[in-house]
This record gives structure tokens, C-alpha cells and sequence, in this order.
């Protein structure tokens, strides 16, 4: 269906009748001021489909003067053109015209107009499409349009893709999901095991069974290793205890001992006969050290003989050597002394020498300082001088003040006599008397300005008063010659003449003063003080005396300190010589000396032995005597330590058989006392059943873990359905609301690229927009963008009701009401491409937003106006 | 001689706390162990014999905890006109020194503690030739010895042994110490009473394990039993007769399913009809192969039905594998979102490319979807 015309009568405002028309198929936009009747328009149209003729509910239509609201509208349906007529309140009626032939009326007209479309609150597309003012969102407005708006949306879907909850399962879908999550909720939370849920329980129990667990199998560790323990000891001390054991254990003790003492009293005889060996061997050693004593003293008296002759003659020798060397010392420390003198001398010339280099020098420095100090200090005077002349004079403002003074003053002037009338007087020939003013006589053909007032005396005649009347601005002539003496006055000169003088003087006297001021920069930079301070520092004239060749000195000087160098070498070499020269005459002497303390020694020493020979002789009888002793009881311990036991290896013998009897002993008691221990922890372990604990222990482990792993298995299947289920949900509302995103979608993208929407199961509206890849709740989104999201909506829908075969214009009113300019252009051009197939009928005030609309403009027209 | 007649037992396990079952269960399965000794006597009494012979593990552990050990040594000294004979098995091996010693201490004289290999007359003319287990594994046929014991020829020959003869080791111990199956020929026994398998079993017309009087586990199906011996003359066959003993009865029921069965019906059948007596079995229902998710759904429900009754009830429904049909996925949805989480899963569960544990956790979210919508629809 289509709207063509639609005429009003007695609707609202319109209590005469008017026309729109010219509806086209695509989009039409009506865009007036307020007040206009688009609303009126608006709902007439809705009056027309949904109010039945004979109904009581027109009042709103009806205007405030009274009459019977009449509505004519001209259609395109699919079986051509048609047109409805219905008016209201007395003289109702409905009627249905085709080609001119009334083909329905009341009742039946009433069935055909709800055959075009059903009413907004059973689903008609009406609650869908057609938008009043301030109804913006798609779920605003009454309870009642809100629900028609659903079910039309329902209806509509429904028609293309089926039940929403037949496709994503609906409430029992909704019902198995919330008992598997309220199921896996009881078991788990985000982070792991809900606290004191059945699971956590379970984890807990087999955590708890296995520290029991652990713990009893160290106990059951412990019985076993203590069973074991004492089945050992227990063997053990049988083994110590046998009677046959320790009683042979016995019998090696005993035996062990006498061997012992045997061998100990054998070892004590060994010993006396090796005493008397060595006491022998002792002697024997005796005698041959003083027989070899004697023979060493021969030989040292005949060594300490030689040895005091020789030293002797070293010692005198060496005497004679440091007397030399003495007097070479003396010779080379006198040398040393000369080359001194010498060089003192030498470097007294050398100073000298400096000295009159640098009173030259300060001399030269001084001369040219004072010819700079008396230059600085006559510029100075002058630059006093010119700064005085500086000062001296007008300022050239004040001279060009004056100027300007005498020239307007001089203007003023020549513009009076100009303007003033003027004497000439003609003296006739012969006439000598002469007209004057203030006594002074006037020239004849000389034309006289009359500036002020004047008297000429007229000699003979009287005197003639001239008044200039108003031609000569005395006062401003007046005021310019007092600005004149006054400037006058501030220059000090008399005249301008003088002024400009002086101002060149003064002039020239500041240019020399910048002119001294330079020079006085590059002469004394530092200031005169400074330059005085530096003469004073340089040193008075003083007589130069000596050489003054520096070089030659200098030379001089380093010659005698090499002389001077050289004879401190030679006399250290000379006292290195002396110094030698006298420690080994030193020696020489205390050898000497040495020498003949020894040979006083030896003698002696051979003295004490007697006399030689016999002394010799009583000794080689003793040293034969003891060695023969000696032989003697060596040979004999020889022959008994040969068959001697080893005391040693008997004392061996017997600790070893002692510490075998000792061990068992104190074994047997180690292993009593381990027994005992042993005996208690079995006793306590053994009676609290351990095995038993743990087999239970066990046991209960195995359940626990099994119980643990039936809840992880739960959990498992419960994830698994809610994900399943989640997908499958999810998977459907995408492909339940496909049909309705692929008409959104160009229009939706010409707003935001790649934008989408997510919709609700319940609503069938969009809850979320998605952009740049991030999900928006769309009761988040600015007015503007619900008003665009909401009218592409409409839009769709519009679209799946044409392709389902029910055309329904699209009536807008004032639908875009938030939209800023760049998005109401995009959204001109989603009216646009929507409004291929679909006629749009947009209503709005914003006659000046909407001019760009394109589109069929509609307009109000009064009947029988051209 | 007159014949002479006693009861083999063995594998009493005495102490075993049974910690695989809950709590309230545990109580009972350990009070019928300990009531097993009294029961014993009673039979024994009431088969006109005044001995008992126990074939090893009287006791569940080498270091049963006091309470056991001497609550167990009071009920044998009560019944005094009897003769218990005990012999140390792989669980309560000689090892186990602490016990031994203190049984032997603590035993009033109707109580035979056979630590040592050597023929005992435990009656006129009746030789008894018991092999105590030195240890836990003792690594060789404990038995051997019994052929060179030589006994008086008109007396009567019993050996008493513990351990596995052929496969039938309750530890799944090493078969290096098997026992000789012809044992009882090659020592000229009349009879080779064994201990150790938990089932009873006959190995020979004069070989036989009595099993445990009370069963302990799954393992085996029925009561427990013991075994009345006659004797009547060296060298005659020995009578043998099996004599109920125990209190608890233990079904491990693994009922092999395919889709299309009733598996309730199924499960029921092979459980105690009598609903009163049920709380005197334990059940362990382990269904195989294949199953819809309906008839899952079928067996859960009986557990949660009838599991109450029995003394102990637990359903492992792990080697169960789902498969849907289309009127299992109908019934969860024919079409839209639910109908597609279904497919995905049995689809899942039934992808041999994927784990094992993946495809139970499929089949079990699949199960527990459709669970949850049954309810819904209840």
C-alpha cells in the first residue's frame, strides 16, 4: 500500500478543507514550522486506518469551533488505485471508491481499511513504522504501543525466521542453563573449588586422607623397621650368648696372657745383655775420641804457628796501603775547594748579567707608560672641556620647537596682512607734509595692512582712526607670538638665528666628547688609576754596572758548576779508596792478633794431654780393651733375641683377646638396651593397629579419590553442557536475527563501519552495538545514536515487511530530533537507499535541516487553490 | 578309629575396617566380620565337630589393633568346647611377631596358634600338618615338607595351608610360590584344607578352599561358607559339605546393555525380589555397553527407587556408553538451539577421534541435559 493524497476537513486547524498530495513511491518529506499540522497530518492518516467512522474517539481531530472531521485519501494498493473516504460524528460514513464506483461502504469499507493493515496493538505494522513526535526510542511510548510494538516485531519475525523460541530454545533452554549453572555454582567459583561446597569437601578429604596416609606409612615404616630391628638383635645376642662362644673366648684370653708374660720375661733378659753391650761399646767409643783428640792438637799447634806469621806480615802490608790512600783523600778535597771558589765566583756573573737585562727592560716599560699617562690625562682635561660644551646650549628639541613657533606664527601673519585692508596713500605732487602713525611717517604708494586698529595723523588735517573689523585673528596671533616667545625663551637665545647656533656648538661639543672618550678606550683600557698603579710597580732607574752579556756568563757559570762536579767525584773516589784501605788494614791487624791467641791455645791444649808419646800409647790399650768387650756381649744378645718371643705381637694378642670378651659383653648389653626400646615401640605401634589404620586409611583414600574425581567429572560436564548450550544459544539469536541484520547492516555501516548489533530474545530489540570491536549497551549510547539506531530499525523492519509482502509506508514524525548534521546527512542517505521500494513519509520543523533531504517535498494545499 | 569331622574356614580378615564404603555401611560389614567367630562356633556345634580350623588371614593385618585381636581371642575362649585352630597366612604372617606373641600369651587352651612346621596330633589318631607363612611372600611352596613327614600310618593326615594353588591368589601375589595342586596325593593327606581365595573351591576330592564365612568385597558372588569335613578312615575320600555362614551378600552386577532394553527390568531381575531381605546386600550395578538416553535415565531412577533398600547401593554408570537416538534428541528438542547443544554432544560422545574422558564428559553433559529437561517436563 501506498498514500497518494490525503485531503482533511474540519481536522484540528483545518476547518477548511486541505490537500497533500503528490505522495510519491519512494520518500517524501513534508517539512514545515511548527503548528502547521504535520502532527494533525499524522494523525488523521492513523484516525483514517484505525478508527472506526462510528467511533466516539475523534475528539483530539475535531477543532475547537466544532464540526465533523473528514478525511479523503487516495491509495495505491496492489490491485490499483483506490480511494477511502470517512467522516466522523454526525453524519458519519465510511466508503471505499474504485474508478469512480463506491465499492464498500460503512461497515464493509470499515472490514476493507482493516484488511490493509491490522491495528498497532494486534501487531499491525503501524506500531512498527509509524513514528509520532516524541516517540524516539523503539521501545518508548505507552504501555500499550510498546506491547503493539513488540507484537508487530514478533509477528514479523516470527513471519521470516519463526518463533524466537523455537529457534534458541526458549524458556527451557533458559531453564536447563540456570540449573547447570546453579548446579556448577554449588561445585566451583572463579577461583577454583567453591569454599565448603561438596567439592571442595571432597579435594579436602582426600588432601586430609592423604596426610594420614603419609603419616601411617611412616608409622607402618617404623613397626617394620623395628620388627626388623629386633628379629636382628634378637639373633644377635643368641649368637653373643652361646656358652660354647664364650667360653672359647675364654680360653684365648688365658692363653693369650701367658704367652704374654713369657715373652715379656725373655724381653727383659735381651735387655740386661744389650746394656752391657752398650755400656762396652761406650768405653770403647770413649778411648778413641781422646786418642783422635790428641792427634787433632798436634795438628792445630803446628796450623796456629804458620797461621801468626802470616797474619803478621797481612797486617803490615795493609798498613802501609792506608797511609796512600790517606794522602790522595787530601789532594782531591783541595781540588774540590778551588773548583768551588770558582764557581761561585761564576754564577756571582751570571746574576749580575740578569740584573741589568731587566732594569733595561723596566725602563723601556716605564718611558712608554708615562708618555700614555701624560696623553690620557691632556685628553682627559680636554674631554672636561667638551663635556662642559656638551652641556652648554639649547636642545634640539627646544630649537625645534621654535621653529615651529616662528613658522606659525609667520603663517599667522602673512595670512593677516593678507586679509587685512590696506592704506595706500598717494601724496600729491608738491605736497610735503607726511601722514604718520605713532609718529612715524608713512610712505606714499606703500600699501599699509591695517592689522589693528590705528590713527594716522594727518598733518593739517586731523587724524584718521582705521579699524579692521573682523578680518585679523589678532588672538591667534597673539597666542602664536607668545608660544613663540616662550620657546623663544626655553632655547636662551634671543632669536631662532642664535638658537640654531648654539645647537650646532653643543652638537660638535658632544661629538668630541665621544670622539675623546674612544681615544681614551684604546689608550688607557684599563682607566688612568690603573696605569699609575702599573708605573709604580716598575723598579726607579739604577746605575747598570759589570757585564751585561747574559749568554757569556751563562756560559761561564756552567763551565766552572762541571769543574766543581768533577773534582767532588774525584775526591769521593779518593775516600772510597782511603775508607777500604783502612778496613783492611783494620783486619789484617785483628787477624794478627787472632793468630797468636791460637797458637797460645794449642799449646796449651796439647800441654794438658802430657807428655805426647806415652799419653798415645795408654790410650790405644784402653780402645782395644772395650771393643773386644763390646763384640763380646753383642754376640750374645744375637743369639738369644733369635729365639725370643715378640712381646709386641703378645701384647697384641692378649688386648685383642681381651677386647673380644669386653665387646660381647657390651654388645649383649647395646642389644638389651635396643631390645627394650624396640619392645616399647612395637608395643605401641603394634596395639594401635597402624596396619590396620592404614589398610583403612587407605581404603577411605581410594573412595575419597574417587569422590574427588566424580565431582571433577561434574564439573567437567557441567562446563561442557553450559558451554554447549551457551554456543548453541548463541549461534541461534545470531541466526534468528540474521534475516533483520542483513537489511541493517548497509545502512548501519554507512553510520559506523563494520558496526553491528546484538539483540535481545525477549524485546527482539538490539541491547548492545558493537564498534571498533567493542560491545556498547545501547541505554548507554547518546540520544542521537538511539534515534538513529532505532529509525535504521524501522527501517529493516520496513524492508522485511516489503519482502514478506506487506508494503506499509513508513511515516516519520519528527524522528530525528538529537542527529547532529554530519550524522542526519548519512542518515539522508539511509532514507534514501531504504527508499527504493518502501514509501517514507518524513514530517518535520526543521524545515532548514531537512532541505537537504531530497526526496518528494509535500505541502499543505487549501481545496480549489491553484 | 570313628570318623572324625571338623569345619575348614578361613580368610576371617578379622579388623578390616572396609574404609571403600560409607561410613553407615562400614559399621555393619565389620560387625558381621567379628560376629563370623560366634556363627563359626555355632555351626560347628550344631554339625556335632569340635574343631575349627582357619586357614590363614584370621586377621586382616600383622598388628591388628588390641580391641581385635583380644575381642577375638574372648569369643574363641567362650566357646570352649571347641578347638580353634589358627594358622598364620600372608596377612597375618609369622612376621607379624607382636601378634604371635601375644595370641601365644594371651590364648586360653582351646586356641592352637601353629607357628611352627611340625605335625601336631590335634585328636587321638589325627595328625594336623600345618605350613605358617614365615612372611608375607615367602617365595616357595610352603608344603613340601608335608610329603617326608612321616606320621603313624593308621592316623589320620590334615594338612592346613595358605596361598595360591593356581591363579587364585587374592593379592594377585607372584606365582612363585604356588602350591602343589597334588599336594594332597604326594603327602598322603586325607585332606589339604587351604586358605587364601575367598570364594570357595573344590581342587581335588581331597583339596578344597572353604573361602571366606563372610564376604569382604565384590569379588565374589553369594554368602560366605565354610566347609564341614568328615574323615572316616586313612586314606577314604573325605566328605565335604558346603554350610552358609554369611550374613551380607555382595552382587557386582555388570549387565551387558543394548539400546532397546529395559535395563531396570534387567537389573531387577538379578537383585533380591524380596524387598525385606534387601538390606542385607550390597550392590555394586556396573552396566556395559550401550544405552539411550532414556533407559539411562531408567537406571538412574531405579537406583534412586530401590537403592534405599539394600544395605549398600551404588551405581557406576561409567562404562556406560550414551547413545542417543533420534527420539532421545526429540525429546529434548526438535529443533532450535537445544536441539543443536544435543547433537553437538552425542556427536562428541561418539567421536572416536577424541579422548575417552572428552567423550564421558560429552555424554555426561548430553545425559545431564536431557535429565534436567525430563524434570523440567515432570
Amino acid at each position: 500500500m501506498k498514500i497518494r493524497s490525503i485531503t482533511l476537513s474540519d481536522i484540528r486547524q483545518f476547518t477548511r478543507p486541505v490537500t497533500v498530495g503528490g505522495f510519491a513511491a519512494g520518500l517524501n518529506v513534508l517539512a514545515a514550522p511548527n503548528e502547521a499540522g504535520k502532527s494533525t497530518l499524522f494523525d488523521a492518516i492513523h484516525a483514517l486506518f484505525f478508527i472506526p467512522h462510528r467511533s466516539s474517539r475523534i475528539g483530539h481531530l475535531r477543532p475547537e469551533a466544532g464540526g465533523n472531521p473528514e478525511i479523503r485519501a487516495e491509495l495505491d494498493l496492489p490491485d490499483g488505485p483506490c480511494t477511502i473516504v470517512k467522516r466522523w460524528g454526525r453524519g458519519a460514513m465510511a466508503e471505499v471508491i474504485r474508478q469512480g464506483h463506491v465499492i464498500a461502504r460503512a461497515d464493509a469499507a470499515e472490514a476493507f481499511v482493516t484488511g490493509l493493515t491490522a491495528p498497532a496493538e494486534e501487531g499491525g505494522p503501524a506500531g512498527l513504522l509509524w513514528v509520532r513526535q516524541g516517540v524516539i526510542a523503539l521501545d518508548d511510548g505507552s504501555r500499550k504501543e510498546v506491547e503493539g510494538a513488540l507484537l508487530a516485531r514478533r509477528d514479523l519475525m516470527s513471519s521470516v525466521t519463526g518463533e524466537f523460541e523455537t529457534v534458541t530454545g526458549g524458556r527451557r533452554m533458559d531453564r536447563a542453563l540456570a540449573r547447570a549453572e546453579a548446579d556448577l555454582e554449588r561445585l566451583v567459583t572463579l577461583r577454583g573449588p567453591k569454599a565448603g561446597g561438596p567439592y571442595d569437601r571432597a579435594k579436602k578429604a582426600v588432601e586430609s586422607l592423604t596426610a594420614m596416609r603419609d603419616d601411617l606409612a611412616q608409622k607402618q615404616a617404623a613397626l617394620r623397621d623395628a620388627l626388623d630391628r629386633r628379629r636382628a638383635a634378637r639373633a644377635e645376642i643368641a649368637q653373643w650368648s652361646d656358652p660354647a662362644e664364650a667360653a672359647h673366648r675364654a680360653q684365648r684370653l688365658v692363653a693369650a696372657q701367658a704367652a704374654h708374660e713369657e715373652a715379656t720375661r725373655h724381653a727383659e733378659r735381651l735387655a740386661g745383655l744389650q746394656a752391657t753391650a752398650d755400656h762396652a761399646a761406650l768405653r770403647a767409643s770413649q778411648a778413641e775420641a781422646e786418642l783422635r783428640r790428641l792427634t787433632e792438637a798436634e795438628a792445630a799447634l803446628r796450623r796456629a804457628s804458620a797461621g801468626a806469621r802470616s797474619a803478621g806480615e797481612e797486617a803490615r802490608a795493609a798498613e802501609g796501603a792506608h797511609h796512600t790512600a790517606l794522602a790522595a783523600l787530601g789532594d782531591s778535597r783541595a781540588a774540590v775547594e778551588a773548583a768551588r771558589a770558582g764557581q761561585e765566583q761564576a754564577e756571582g756573573v751570571l746574576a749580575a748579567a740578569h740584573r741589568a737585562v731587566a732594569q733595561e727592560a723596566a725602563q723601556k716599560r716605564r718611558a712608554e707608560l708615562s708618555q700614555r699617562l701624560a696623553t690620557a690625562q691632556e685628553l682627559t682635561q680636554r674631554l672636561l672641556g667638551a663635556r662642559a660644551a656638551a652641556q652648554t646650549g639649547p636642545e634640539a628639541a627646544a630649537v625645534a620647537a621654535l621653529e615651529r613657533a616662528e613658522t606659525t606664527l609667520a603663517v599667522l601673519e602673512r595670512q593677516g596682512a593678507a586679509a587685512a585692508p590696506q592704506i595706500v596713500l598717494r601724496y600729491l605732487p608738491g605736497i610735503a607734509a607726511r601722514a604718520s602713525i605713532d609718529g612715524a611717517a608713512l610712505e606714499g604708494d606703500s600699501p599699509l595692512p591695517v592689522l589693528a586698529p590705528l590713527t594716522l595723523d594727518l598733518p593739517g588735517l586731523g587724524a584718521l582712526s582705521v579699524t579692521p573689523g573682523q578680518t585679523v585673528d589678532a588672538r591667534g596671533l597673539a597666542e602664536a607670538r607668545a608660544e613663540r616667545d616662550r620657546a623663544r625663551a626655553e632655547t636662551g637665545c634671543a632669536d631662532l638665528l642664535a638658537a640654531r647656533s648654539a645647537l650646532a656648538t653643543r652638537t660638535s661639543a658632544q661629538e668630541a666628547v665621544a670622539l675623546i672618550e674612544a681615544q681614551l678606550r684604546g689608550l688607557v683600557p684599563e682607566g688612568i688609576e690603573a696605569l699609575k698603579a702599573e708605573l709604580a710597580t716598575l723598579p726607579e732607574p739604577a746605575d747598570i754596572t759589570g757585564p751585561v752579556d747574559p749568554a757569556a756568563a751563562e756560559d761561564h757559570a756552567r763551565q766552572a758548576r762541571a769543574t766543581l762536579e768533577g773534582a767532588r767525584q774525584t775526591e769521593a773516589r779518593a775516600a772510597g779508596l782511603e775508607s777500604e784501605a783502612r778496613t783492611r788494614a783494620l783486619r789484617a791487624t785483628i787477624a794478627a792478633e787472632t793468630a797468636a791467641r791460637a797458637l797460645q791455645q794449642a799449646e796449651a791444649t796439647l800441654a794438658a794431654f802430657g807428655p805426647v808419646d806415652e799419653a798415645r800409647t795408654t790410650l790405644a790399650a784402653a780402645l782395644a780393651a772395650a771393643t773386644a768387650a763390646r763384640d763380646t756381649a753383642r754376640a750374645s744378645h744375637a743369639a738369644m733375641a733369635e729365639t725370643a718371643p715378640d712381646p709386641s705381637a703378645t701384647a697384641a694378642a692378649l688386648a685383642r683377646a681381651r677386647s673380644v670378651v669386653e665387646a660381647a659383653d657390651r654388645e649383649v648389653a647395646r642389644l638389651g638396651e635396643d631390645l627394650v626400646r624396640l619392645e616399647t615401640l612395637i608395643d605401641v605401634h603394634a596395639g594401635n593397629g597402624v596396619e590396620e589404620e592404614l589398610a583403612d586409611c587407605e581404603a577411605r583414600l581410594a573412595r575419597a579419590g574417587a569422590d574427588l574425581a566424580a565431582h571433577e567429572h561434574e564439573v567437567a560436564v557441567l562446563r561442557c553442557l553450559i558451554a554447549a548450550l551457551t554456543e548453541a544459544q548463541a549461534t541461534a539469536r545470531d541466526r534468528y536475527f540474521a534475516p533483520v541484520m542483513a537489511e541493517l547492516r548497509p545502512m548501519l555501516r554507512l553510520l559506523w563501519p563494520g558496526a553491528e548489533l546484538r539483540f535481545d530474545g525477549e524485546s527482539l530489540l538490539p541491547t548492545q552495538l558493537i564498534r571498533d570491536g567493542r560491545a556498547e549497551e545501547i541505554g548507554t549510547l547518546s540520544g542521537g545514536t538511539r534515534e538513529q539506531i532505532a529509525l535504521l530499525l524501522r527501517l529493516a523492519f520496513a524492508r522485511l515487511l516489503a519482502k514478506s509482502g506487506r508494503h506499509a509506508p513508513v511515516i516519520l514524525d519528527d524522528a530525528l530530533v538529537y542527529s547532529d548534521d554530519d550524522r542526519i546527512e548519512r542518515m539522508f542517505d539511509a532514507l534514501h537507499q531504504q527508499a527504493g521500494d518502501i514509501q517514507i513519509i518524513v514530517l518535520s520543523c526543521r524545515n532548514r535541516a531537512f532541505r537537504d533531504l531530497g526526496g518528494q517535498k509535500l505541502t499543505f494545499t487549501e481545496a480549489g487553490a491553484v | 578309629m570313628s570318623e572324625f569331622r571338623f569345619l575348614h574356614t578361613a580368610d576371617l580378615h578379622l579388623g578390616k575396617r572396609f574404609g571403600a564404603l560409607p561410613e553407615e555401611v562400614r559399621a555393619r560389614t565389620a560387625e558381621a566380620r567379628h560376629g563370623i567367630l560366634a556363627h563359626l562356633a555355632q555351626v560347628a556345634r550344631q554339625h556335632g565337630t569340635q574343631h575349627i580350623l582357619i586357614a590363614g588371614d584370621t586377621f586382616d593385618t600383622e598388628t591388628p589393633t588390641d580391641r581385635v585381636w583380644r575381642q577375638a581371642v574372648a569369643a574363641m575362649g567362650a566357646a570352649g568346647d571347641l578347638h580353634w585352630w589358627l594358622l598364620p597366612g600372608n596377612h597375618d604372617s609369622l612376621g607379624a611377631e607382636a601378634l604371635w606373641d601375644r595370641l601365644r600369651a594371651a590364648a586360653p587352651a582351646n586356641l592352637h596358634v601353629l607357628t611352627d612346621i611340625e605335625p601336631i596330633e590335634m585328636a587321638p589318631g589325627v595328625m594336623l600338618l600345618p605350613a605358617p607363612l614365615p612372611r608375607r611372600y615367602p617365595g616357595r611352596d610352603l608344603t613340601e615338607w608335608m610329603n617326608a613327614c612321616e606320621t603313624d600310618p593308621r592316623a589320620l593326615r590334615i594338612g592346613l595351608a595358605h596361598g595360591a594353588v593356581r591363579d587364585f591368589s587374592e593379592d594377585g601375589g607372584g606365582n612363585d610360590a604356588l602350591l602343589a595342586i597334588d599336594r594332597a596325593e604326594a603327602a598322603r593327606l586325607d585332606y589339604l584344607a587351604l586358605g587364601d581365595w575367598h570364594g570357595q573351591m573344590r581342587l581335588g576330592p581331597r583339596t578344597a578352599y572353604a573361602g571366606t564365612p563372610e564376604q569382604d568385597s565384590f569379588r565374589h558372588e553369594g554368602p560366605g561358607a565354610c566347609l564341614l569335613i568328615t574323615l572316616t578312615a586313612p586314606g577314604d575320600a573325605p566328605q565335604i559339605e558346603r554350610l552358609e555362614t554369611g550374613q551380607l551378600e555382595w552382587h557386582d552386577l555388570a549387565p551387558d546393555l543394548v539400546p532397546g532394553q529395559d535395563p531396570a527390568a534387567l537389573v531387577l531381575a538379578a537383585l533380591p525380589a524380596d524387598p525385606a531381605a534387601r538390606r542385607n546386600h550390597l550392590v555394586r550395578l556396573r552396566p556395559q555397553g550401550r544405552a539411550r538416553l532414556a533407559e539411562h535415565a531408567a537406571l538412574e531412577a531405579l537406583a534412586a527407587e530401590v537403592g534405599p533398600q539394600f544395605c549398600h547401593f551404588v551405581l557406576d554408570c561409567g562404562a556406560l556408553a550414551i547413545e542417543p537416538d533420534a527420539a532421545d534428541l526429540d525429546r529434548i528438542d526438535r529443533s532450535g538451539a537445544l536441539r543443536v547443544a544435543a547433537d553437538r554432544l552425542a556427536e562428541a560422545a561418539a567421536d572416536p577421534a577424541r579422548a575417552a574422558p572428552d567423550r564421558a564428559v560429552a555424554a555426561g553433559a548430553l545425559n545431564r541435559l536431557y535429565g534436567y529437561l525430563q524434570e523440567g517436563a515432570q
